[in-house]
């Protein structure tokens, strides 16, 4: 019992919400509707954070599994994001699951099993662990892009995701076979080594770098991968969409840091230019497109993918050492922070269908809900890049490693599409702040959890941005463990 | 007759099969037909395992794609309300674009497998079943368990999306 229990304990966070998951599914089964529906986001958010609090403390850092299973730095930051992520998605989604009428234990639960397959992704070392962990982490999410089953845009929304995701997983499974069989082997460590000995000069390596790019490029929303994006974030149900947005792209993230940065490491110099060219294009696309869209949820769709090019921007500056990595993680974690909170706070406008707030239904907003609304100019200031937020020290953490790197030409194109992006963020600003509602209106509702949720994390975002050392200290410490 | 022409002879016969059926499933406008000639593409990938001594591979193949595979789609299409339509005239009209993106690619990929060829590092041990079983409990335990995870996270999945309103 206690060598079972020594085996198992560094997996504690992931069994942990494993048995939460299941959990939530036979509570909703042995109680009545209206307790169900009060208990099971209370259980979620404890299981969540018995996870988050226990994890450090039990799961102790080192190898297990006979090396397949590593918790190092690195693993644990993932660990904290994906939680966080999780405990944030659950707690602004409880009113707007009552009112469409969600089955309320089966999102949450599916939103557990979405970050078991995440934090699987950031404990992988080899090719394996990590597709069953990514699978694990997308499955669930296409089930919560179709939850709103009776609304035809989320069953188009879910559709469209599984078709294409299930493409990009079958492009990154058969990019991973190349990387088998050019290295006999899995694992990260084995395929630096060979590919350090071969280089690029092997046709078969570019055809696996290629290949495993495309794919990874999908399930982060790089342009040109990117068209599933915008229908799939526009017609999930709001909380899901909070949740996709964010929490498959930070898993997006960790696969690419693993296997790019850690096991096609040697093959950096290479591979940077591919990605800084890649990062241009789907900030400067993502920007643009969002530029003209007049509906909330799919100008952050849009926005989405512009921050998936400021994210790729640093990781194409990996060749600069510990502070590009470092760069990647605070960026994910700011945009996590800031990017669910600014879809959340659309879950106070009572609106037909999945579809997102329209310009003009914002104007006003302000006035009939302020504090949601101050929550929303803070993420969207954040987004924007504006001090004193988070998402202006991500952005400036991102710059300088990108100079670093010897991208000079990239800095410019991020710091005009961070122009560019000002502008359409503000206008959702202005059009709350300095706008006289005309017409009919969505009705306001205003969820006690919800409130507490936003302003907790737009608080989060401003300290973090006033004080981001200690979490830039952390990411510079998590980095250090996947750059060769 | 040598063991190695029979061995070739095998091998063109297995790979016209496979390609053979592998253009019906995607030419036929009968979904019926096409899944009863996948399952005819699984068998001969079956074959294939064989000749390379994989006898243990070729028998999960046959169990689980020629098997159950093969019977959960022909059971999808028996539950699928059939109408008269035209299956053809949406999938079929984009062919010539497809073949134009699909030529380049395939035929680079083909390249680049046949350069392979010289230093094929893959020893024919897949009929070793104790090495297998101690590959998936021992050093793939994790991403066993966590698979097993993800078929429960499926499952509930697919009920939460076709179950009936009550």
């Amino acid at each position: 019992m206690n060598e079972l229990l020594q085996t198992i304990s560094p997996l504690f966070p992931e069994l942990v919400v494993a048995v939460t998951a299941s959990a939530v599914i036979v509570v909703d089964a042995s109680l009545p509707r209206e307790r169900a529906s009060a208990a099971l986001p209370v259980l979620t958010v404890v299981g969540l954070l018995v996870a988050l609090v226990g994890g450090p403390a039990v799961s102790a850092q080192g190898t297990y599994f006979g090396g397949y299973v590593r918790v190092d730095e690195f693993a644990v930051f993932f660990r904290t994001v994906f939680l966080l992520l999780a405990i944030f998605a659950t707690m602004v989604a409880p009113a707007y699951l009552d009112r469409k009428r969600v089955p309320a234990a089966e999102y949450y639960a599916t939103v557990l099993f979405s970050t078991i397959g995440a934090m699987t992704i950031a404990l992988s070392t080899d090719l394996i662990t990590l597709f069953v962990g990514l699978e694990l982490m997308t499955i669930p999410v296409y089930v919560l892009a179709g939850m709103q089953r009776h609304d035809r845009f989320s069953n188009e929304a879910a559709l469209k995701y599984f078709l294409l995701g299930a493409f990009s997983s079958a492009l990154l499974v058969y990019g991973f076979a190349w990387l088998f069989g050019l290295s006999g082997s899995t694992r990260y460590a084995d395929i630096a080594r060979t590919v350090a000995s071969t280089g690029m000069s092997d046709a078969a390596t570019i055809v696996a770098l290629g290949l495993v790019t495309a794919g990874l490029g999908f399930k982060a929303a790089a342009v040109p991968f990117h068209q599933w994006t915008p229908d799939a974030y526009e017609g999930a149900p709001t909380p899901a969409t909070a949740f996709m947005s964010v929490a498959p792209k930070a898993a997006a993230f960790a696969a690419i840091l693993r296997v790019l940065v850690s096991g096609m490491g040697p093959l950096a110099a290479d591979w940077a230019t591919v990605f800084a060219l890649l990062a241009a294009v789907t900030m400067s696309v993502g920007n643009v497109v969002a530029l003209v869209q007049t509906n909330t949820k799919r100008m952050l769709a849009y926005s989405s993918i512009a921050h998936t090019g400021y994210v790729l921007a640093a990781v194409a500056a990996t060749g600069a050492g510990a502070p590009a990595g470092a760069a990647v993680l605070f960026y994910v974690f700011a945009y996590g922070l800031m990017n669910l909170g600014a879809f959340a706070c659309l879950l106070y406008l009572d609106i037909e269908g999945t579809r997102g707030a329209t310009l003009d239904e914002l104007d006003g907003f302000a006035r009939r809900e302020p504090l949601g609304a101050l929550a929303f100019a803070v993420f969207l200031v954040s987004l924007t890049g504006i001090p004193p937020t988070i998402g202006f020290v991500a952005k400036f953490f991102v710059i300088q490693p990108v100079l670093d790197a010897g991208f000079t030409w990239l800095a410019v194109v991020l710091a005009f599409n961070a122009v560019l992006a000002a502008f359409y963020y503000l206008r959702v600003v202005v059009h709350m702040y300095m706008y006289e509602p005309e017409g009919a209106l969505p009705p306001v509702v205003s969820p006690r959890l919800l409130s507490f949720s936003l302003a907790l994390s737009a608080a989060a975002v401003v300290v973090l941005g006033i004080l981001p050392d200690s979490l830039y200290a952390w990411a510079l410490a998590a980095a250090g463990p996947i750059l060769p | 007759m040598s063991y190695d022409l029979v061995g070739v002879i095998l091998f063109a016969v297995l790979a016209i099969g496979i390609v053979g059926a592998g253009i019906g499933v995607v030419l036929l406008d009968r979904i019926t037909a096409s899944a009863l000639l996948m399952a005819f593409t699984f068998l001969n990938v079956a074959g294939m395992f064989v000749l390379l001594g994989a006898e243990t591979i070729a028998a999960f193949q046959v169990l689980i794609y020629v098997g159950a595979i093969t019977v959960l789609i022909l059971y999808g299409v028996m539950f699928t309300p059939q109408r008269e339509r035209a299956y053809a005239l949406f999938f079929q009209t984009q062919w010539p674009w497809a073949a134009l993106v699909v030529a380049p690619l395939g035929i680079g990929v083909a390249l680049v497998g046949l350069s392979f060829r010289d230093r094929a590092t893959a020893v024919p041990a897949g009929g070793d079943l104790d090495a297998l079983a101690t590959s998936i409990f021992r050093d793939f335990a994790f991403p066993f368990e966590v698979a097993s995870v993800l078929l429960l996270a499926a499952m509930i999945g697919a009920i939460v999306l076709v179950r009936r309103d009550d």
